[in-house]
């Protein structure tokens, strides 16, 4: 059976890369002794696999991650021994049954949303930058990949962006089509507003149906 | 504690931020109040390295264990991180509670390589701390070191307030107790008993005079300092401290598995190899405690390789029996064993099958020289027979990949040793070939590594000249197009300039903290780093010093001599290192004292068991 889990990853941790959290999840899994199915071959592996990963330094509420299951187990069983395994600075937040045969949640994201935290910063700055940006229809921006500088533009990954209180709400194209790190929404912003400082949460992983945005986890359980 | 605010500033800009925030799994958090005595256990050198040494681990649990001490981890900061952390004023910290280094009552710094030197001075100097022992005060952490290289510490004595010489596991909490009696009287009151311990060496109460020639003259013990300092050892290995509750990293450190010690000492008596005789009388677990620890690490880190550590591990007495039952215990569960240092007269086929069916990582041989002759010389006692027999064991079980280690520019050695290497590789690749092509899993990967050879002390080889840079890069050079004629042959060897710098330090005197000051003043960091180790930085630093390297690096010395490292004591007595120094030369063989006793002085010493 497959299962999926999401966990919140905060503090100190969000400086773990994507390759460290899925070396931190195979060893919380050997801990728990979880029946999560291992790979065949040279180097078995526990069959992990995560929705999206999360850029460094962002801390996030809102992590799914899939795993294969060797035997048939409840889902409430499940988070309840795989929490304290895991270690400081991710938390178990919900576990739920998979559809057998579905779409792994890596193939199912579409969007994923992200608050920006700033500090000592005119707002009123940033709400111009923010309507500028929406009002746009290209930003070009440059990503380094695979030795190639790729342009592409931005603009359209951009679903939705607002102020809130000190705070920044944005949601972001994600998954199998392409993915737009906050960050270059953040670098954008910075040079039209000027810098500031801040501090980035993932705050939602999306699924579609029936063409609108709902909960990733949701999407593909039962 | 530093600002974390400033800190959150600076590391989405360095690389690995992970490095310096701590907080992984079976880190310890203690409560901590006026009294409490806080400890820092340092290793010169980056977080991933500085994991992965099993020494730090063991202290950091016995020291943690102690009631009214609390131990927490520094690691040198990587150059990015060193000058973002002087850009925005943060001292060295602890990755524990994030504390000054400064507010410490001990910073223990572990010394496994001499070219760490310039990295402790930077971690000084990072905590706000003066780099030399006289210019502090006692408000300041005190600065003890440990580990391989303070046997002979005379390199960095003026750096240090004291050394323990050996395991550390039984000393350490011993000078700690003390410290926490005898914080009061100050420092002077302190150092002077602590030198009352055995195994502590507090160089400030040695006076050392040199004679014209530049070599030693005396060693004066002051106020009732021993004359020798004496090696410590755990004589209860079964039973001493082993932490199977790790701190388990997040980051993917150099060894990023659960270790096992099986054994600590070596009996072989290899002549090069100063470990073989620094860390004797060899001692071994029993292999029911050994299984319980590897179970019990592993159900506590979830890691998936087990380590079977020791010197030789080929040596321990039930190797085939542990081997087996723990790759049977560990069946499924997606752990696998790793054993490495494995002698090829030791490696038997039947565990060997075990290893390769939970992970092929190909067979790794130390002939260390090339012709018997040599390995004579240096007491490798391993025929030719020995080393074919096992690799054509290796390629007949379907094994493709053999990696290959040499020293060059050992004693006695001639272009007939290097051209002997050659054709031990070129031997290897017929060896393959002639295995049935079914029975082959592709091309042969060859590796063969050569090392410049580093003199020691308190080895046989102690009184011998390094060859100089140009002679070894001479040999590399010989050795390259040789094996340039043979097909698939990856030739990996090492700067001859840094094996010259390391030979300076490992038996260089006490002038020598100039010249490390010096460096480190030019800019020295991260010297064993291929990538950091700038060369003119030391070159200069001895020009403006007035040392010269080939005093210390290529020069023989005589029997008589006094050696900078003459008052450390590592229980194998000088006498018996000349001997085996005239037994290399006239190519005679010294037998595993596991045999017979050779009377290398340990017994004397009250030290074997």
């Amino acid at each position: 059976m497959r299962i999926g889990l999401e966990f919140a990853k905060t503090g100190m941790v969000k400086y773990i890369s994507h390759l460290d959290l899925q070396r931190a999840f195979s060893r919380a899994i050997r801990r728990s002794g979880l029946p999560v199915r291992l790979s065949q071959g040279f180097n078995p592996h526990y069959v992990v696999s995560f929705a999206s990963a999360l850029a460094l330094g962002v801390e996030s509420e809102c992590e799914c991650v899939e795993m294969a299951l060797s035997e048939e187990m409840d889902a409430t069983d499940f988070l309840r021994r795989i929490a304290p395994a895991l270690p400081p600075g991710i938390e178990a937040r919900r576990a739920m049954r998979l559809k057998d045969g579905g779409h792994k949640l890596m193939a199912a994201m579409r969007e994923t949303e992200y608050r920006i935290d700033l500090r000592n910063m005119d707002m009123d700055e940033i709400n111009r930058a923010v309507c500028d940006i929406m009002n746009e229809d290209e930003i070009s921006a440059t990503k380094h990949a695979k030795g190639k500088d790729k342009t592409f533009n931005m603009r359209e990954m951009i679903l939705d962006m607002k102020v809130s209180g000190d705070a920044l709400v944005m949601r972001l194209a994600a998954g199998p089509s392409g993915s737009l790190k906050p960050d270059f929404v953040i670098e954008e912003i910075r040079r039209r507003a000027g810098g500031f400082d801040y501090s980035a949460v993932r705050t939602g992983l999306f699924a579609h149906s029936a063409g609108q945005a709902a909960g990733l986890l949701e999407t593909c359980g039962g | 504690m530093i600002d974390i605010n400033k800190l959150e500033k600076i590391l989405p800009g360095v690389l690995k931020p992970a490095r310096y925030v701590g907080g992984e799994l079976g880190e310890v958090h203690k409560k901590t109040g006026a009294d409490t005595m806080r400890f820092a256990l340092c290793f010169p050198d980056v977080y991933e390295v500085a994991m992965s040494h099993m020494g730090s681990a063991i202290l950091y649990h016995v020291v943690n264990q102690m009631d009214g001490v609390y131990a927490e981890r520094a690691y040198c900061p990587w150059p990015d991180m060193e000058e973002a952390m002087r850009k925005a004023g943060i001292p060295l910290y602890s990755l524990e509670t994030k504390t000054p280094l400064s507010v410490f009552d001990m910073l223990g710094f572990n010394l496994s390589y001499e070219m760490c030197y310039t990295n402790v001075l930077a971690m000084l100097d990072l905590a706000g701390l003066p780099l030399r022992a006289v210019e502090r005060t006692d408000e300041m952490p005190l600065i003890i070191g440990g580990g391989g290289c303070t046997y002979n510490p005379e390199p960095v004595a003026d750096f240090f307030d004291l050394f323990v010489i050996g395991e550390g596991e039984e000393a350490l909490p011993e000078l700690i107790e003390l410290y926490k009696k005898t914080k009061e009287d100050g420092r002077g009151a302190f150092l002077k008993q602590a030198a009352g311990i055995d195994g502590v060496y507090v160089p400030s109460l040695y006076g050392i005079s040199y004679t014209e020639d530049g070599t030693v003259a005396q060693m004066d013990a002051r106020q009732g300092a021993p004359d020798v300092v004496s090696k410590r050892i755990v004589r209860d290995f079964e039973n001493s401290a082993f932490p199977t509750s790790p701190i388990v990293p997040y980051l993917g450190v150099v060894h990023d598995r659960v270790t096992v010690e099986l054994m600590r000492g070596c009996t072989r008596g290899c002549r090069f190899c100063q470990a073989g005789y620094i860390y004797r009388p060899i001692r071994q677990r029993s292999a029911e405690k050994l299984m319980a620890q590897a179970k019990q690490s592993i159900k506590n880190t979830g890691h998936e390789e087990v380590s079977l550590a020791s010197l030789s591990t080929g040596d321990y007495s039930e190797i085939a029996r542990l081997v087996c039952e723990l790759s049977d215990d560990f069946e499924g569960s997606g752990v696998s064993l790793a054993v490495p240092s494995l002698r090829v007269d030791s490696y038997a086929g039947e565990y060997a099958e075990r290893l390769k069916a939970v992970r092929n990582t190909g067979l790794t041989l130390a002939p260390e020289a090339g012709t018997q002759r040599l390995r004579d010389i240096i007491n490798k006692n391993i025929s030719d027979n020995d080393i074919y027999g096992a690799v054509g064991e290796a390629f007949a079980s379907g094994t493709n990949g053999v990696k290959l280690y040499f020293m060059m520019g050992l004693p006695g050695e001639t272009m007939d040793d290097l051209q002997g290497i050659a054709d031990m590789a070129a031997r290897m690749r017929e060896l393959y070939y002639e295995v049935p092509k079914e029975k082959r899993r592709g091309g042969l990967r060859l590796t063969v590594s050569a090392a410049c050879f580093v003199p020691k002390p308190h080895t046989p080889f102690q009184w011998a000249a390094q060859d100089d840079v140009d002679t070894l890069r001479e040999k590399q050079q010989f050795l390259g197009e040789k094996l340039a004629k043979i097909k698939g042959v990856k030739y990996n060897l090492h700067d001859a300039r840094l094996s010259m710098l390391e030979a300076v330090f490992a038996r260089g005197d006490r002038r020598l903290s100039a010249v490390v000051e010096a460096a480190y003043e030019n800019g020295c960091r991260f010297d064993s780093w291929k990538e950091t180790f700038v060369f003119s930085r030391w070159e200069k630093a001895f020009e403006a010093t007035g040392v010269d390297p080939v005093f210390y690096a290529s020069r023989k010395r005589d029997k008589g001599e006094t050696l900078p490292w003459d008052m450390i004591s590592s229980g194998v007595n000088k006498a018996y290192l000349w001997k085996e120094n005239e037994a290399a030369a006239k190519q005679a063989a010294t037998p595993d004292c596991r045999e017979s006793c050779t009377g290398c002085g340990m017994k004397k010493a009250g030290l074997c068991v």
